[in-house]
């Protein structure tokens, strides 16, 4: 086996290039002297905070239909929206005063958290118009809630590039809700990037799963 | 809770002072997968004396081979394995196909540190053209085969050698289902990787302080991203951007006073300077578009950046004086995250070659000459040696994200594969002084 992966004190890592060929030695433990490298505290280890774990989906949270392709979006906006479980609190609010049938339809269109954009596109597509519009009444209907707008990307291009591309998309749809009359007190936008996607394939697929914002209630 | 009994193990072995090559499950190996014929043909003789784990010859020539500029005479190809010129016999040394050779040997001082001699000869009178004697401590054997070959790169090609450098780059693994992402630090041949952080969300964008003392990066470590600067001595971090939106693509001026970065705190993604002492921004974008991924010029008076003000992204230039904003990139709809080389004669930078072919590129900023230089479909991050003369950038290999390293005209080529998971964003470390 190649021995490249031997673990070593770094040491210091200044070796010394000036004209004298005499290496310094090893220097006494200097709190400024930035190129001692030895005897490092290790790592530092950073866990998820514990209330949010991310592995595990909301049962409650379903993906507006991804898209089979790009931009053709064949997702029907009826079929994801049959038979799940409604995330009962969040109904049990909004749908006090309401008649049976509009709130079960507003119920099921609230249980749509996903929604999907063209490639470097932040435009929000006429698919999402129902499911935001349906979550724009719960948040007015609901003034102490709060929801989380999650910008994501395809793995294409660059990482900073991406994490400014998710933004604008996250923020195109806190716009369209704050247009609807949503407080904007109740939204706030984080951008991932191209770093957490849905899909890990390298295909158009993937890529039209990837490109997404998500909804996440933070305060129902 | 999670332990993190590698990371100990790691630690008590170290302060044992016991190779643990078999324990490095993050390190990089290195294939080289496209070599010059050009080069020029060396002999480096296996080390006489103390030699640690790896012959200190053996790290020469890998060191000189792995450059591009040279090719390492196979060992079973040697007449005789000499220490020093004195046992250099010219009658038989004369045959060998080699235009210089390398002997040397190393001894242990009585108080444990090692002593190194080393001898530099070229091919034909065999006159020695470098000749050093030098002691370094125990514990650093590597850098002191880094440093011979450095002063015999410099005297070969008359170009500073970029052997005892640095590499930063992020890993990211899996462990118990999840993803996770640890930032790494190694050799620039791969070994000695040790881990800087460890994280279940992102890490991106590292970045070195012109010192090479510090580093900086994005974590999403509180599910938001912010920018960190972490002392590579002390290992301390402290969070210097924690505003709302983005903290991303940082970026240290060459004095090491300032701090360029992306922030969209007031409504959009724009390029702020934070002077490092009083931590005060200056904004110096305003633009609807996407400006990000700020690098300096050598002179610390201009930004090259990435912005989609023209409709996809391109590579600018803003002088940060005066704010005259330049576009430099013409070719293609898609052009990001340019790194520009110390020098400042190239930039390098992500192209979309058509269709979804993310490849590195190359621009010449004096003739405005542009070429790709890989074929691969996904790479990323390019950052330049400190000499200007090679490129590191992550590339795909299958499914799995890999480093690879090459001369500026593409003919050189290496590959760095991680062992554990995939590697990406590599940074080329400053000279280190």
């Amino acid at each position: 086996m190649k021995k490249t992966a031997q673990i070593v004190t770094i040491a210091t890592l200044a070796i010394s290039m000036a004209a004298c060929s005499t290496f310094r030695g090893p220097r006494a433990i200097n709190p400024n002297d930035d190129s001692q490298f030895e005897n490092l505290p290790p790592a530092p280890a950073v866990e998820a905070i514990p209330a949010t774990p991310e592995a595990e989906p909301n049962p409650g949270l379903i993906a507006e239909a991804a898209p089979e392709a790009p931009e053709t979006g064949s997702a029907n906006l009826a079929s994801p929206i049959e038979g799940s479980v409604i995330e009962p609190q969040a109904i049990a609010t909004d749908t006090s005063a309401n008649s049976t049938n509009t709130a079960s339809a507003l119920n099921d269109l609230l249980k749509v958290r996903v929604f999907y954009f063209g490639t470097n596109l932040s435009d929000i597509t006429a698919l999402s118009y129902g499911g935001l519009n349906a979550h724009a009444q719960y948040l007015k209907g609901n003034t102490a809630a709060k929801l989380q707008l999650g910008g994501h990307t395809d793995e294409r291009g660059t990482r900073e590039y991406n994490l400014a591309l998710g933004e604008r998309r996250a923020n195109a749809v806190a716009r369209y809700l704050v247009g609807l009359g949503v407080s904007a007190d109740q939204l706030s936008v984080v951008s991932y990037g191209k770093e957490k996607p849905s899909a890990d394939g390298s295909d158009e697929e993937s890529w039209a799963k990837n490109r997404r914002v998500e909804l996440d209630y933070t305060a129902q | 809770m999670l332990t993190r009994p590698f990371g100990l193990l790691k630690f008590c072995l170290l302060a044992c002072g016991i190779s643990a090559a078999s324990l490095a499950n993050a390190a990089l190996t290195i294939e080289i997968t496209q070599r010059l014929n050009e080069a020029t043909p060396i002999a480096v003789v296996p080390f006489g004396g103390v030699q640690s784990a790896d012959n200190t010859g053996a790290i020469i020539a890998a060191d000189l081979d792995r450059s591009g500029s040279f090719n390492v005479v196979e060992r079973s190809k040697l007449p005789s394995l000499p220490s020093s010129s004195a046992e250099i016999l010219p009658s038989v040394w004369q045959s060998v196909p080699a235009d210089y050779i390398v002997v040397g040997s190393v001894s242990r001082l009585p108080d444990g540190r090692l002593s190194y001699r080393y001898e530099l000869l070229k091919r034909g009178g065999l006159e020695r053209v470098l000749g050093e004697t030098f002691t370094v401590d125990s514990g650093r054997a590597r850098d002191a085969a880094h440093y011979i070959a450095d002063k015999i790169y410099k005297q070969a090609t008359g170009e500073p050698g970029i052997f005892a450098t640095k590499i930063l780059y992020v890993n990211q693994y899996n462990r118990d289902g999840r993803k996770r992402y640890r930032l790494e630090l190694s050799d620039i041949d791969g070994a000695r990787q040790v881990t800087l952080l460890d994280s279940v969300e992102p890490i991106l964008s590292p970045t070195w302080s012109p010192s090479a003392r510090q580093i900086a990066y994005v974590s999403f470590e509180s599910r938001k991203p912010a920018i960190f600067v972490q002392n590579l001595s002390t290992r301390q971090r402290t969070k210097l951007t924690d505003f709302s939106g983005l903290n991303g693509a940082p970026s240290w001026s060459p004095d090491g006073k300032r701090m360029a970065m992306t922030l969209s705190r007031d409504g959009n993604p724009e390029l702020y300077v934070m002077d490092l002492t009083t931590n005060a921004l200056t904004r110096l974008t305003n633009n609807p578009a996407i400006d990000t991924e700020p690098r300096w010029t050598s002179d610390g008076k201009s930004l090259v950046f990435t912005s989609d003000r023209s409709g996809g992204p391109q590579i600018y230039r803003l002088n940060i004086a005066t704010g005259d904003t330049k576009r430099l990139t013409f070719t293609g709809k898609f052009n990001a995250r340019a790194d520009i080389s110390p020098n400042d004669r190239h930039l390098a930078m992500v192209h979309q070659a058509g269709g979804n072919n993310y490849t590195i590129a190359l621009q010449d900023l004096s003739n405005g000459i542009f070429s790709t230089l890989t074929d691969t479909p996904l790479d990323e991050s390019p950052s330049f040696s400190p000499n200007s003369k090679m490129v590191v950038y992550a590339t795909r290999k299958g499914n799995k994200g890999v480093l690879g390293i090459m001369s500026l005209d593409g003919r050189f080529k290496l590959r760095l594969p991680a062992v554990d998971g995939e590697v990406r964003e590599p940074v080329w470390s400053p000279y280190l002084r």
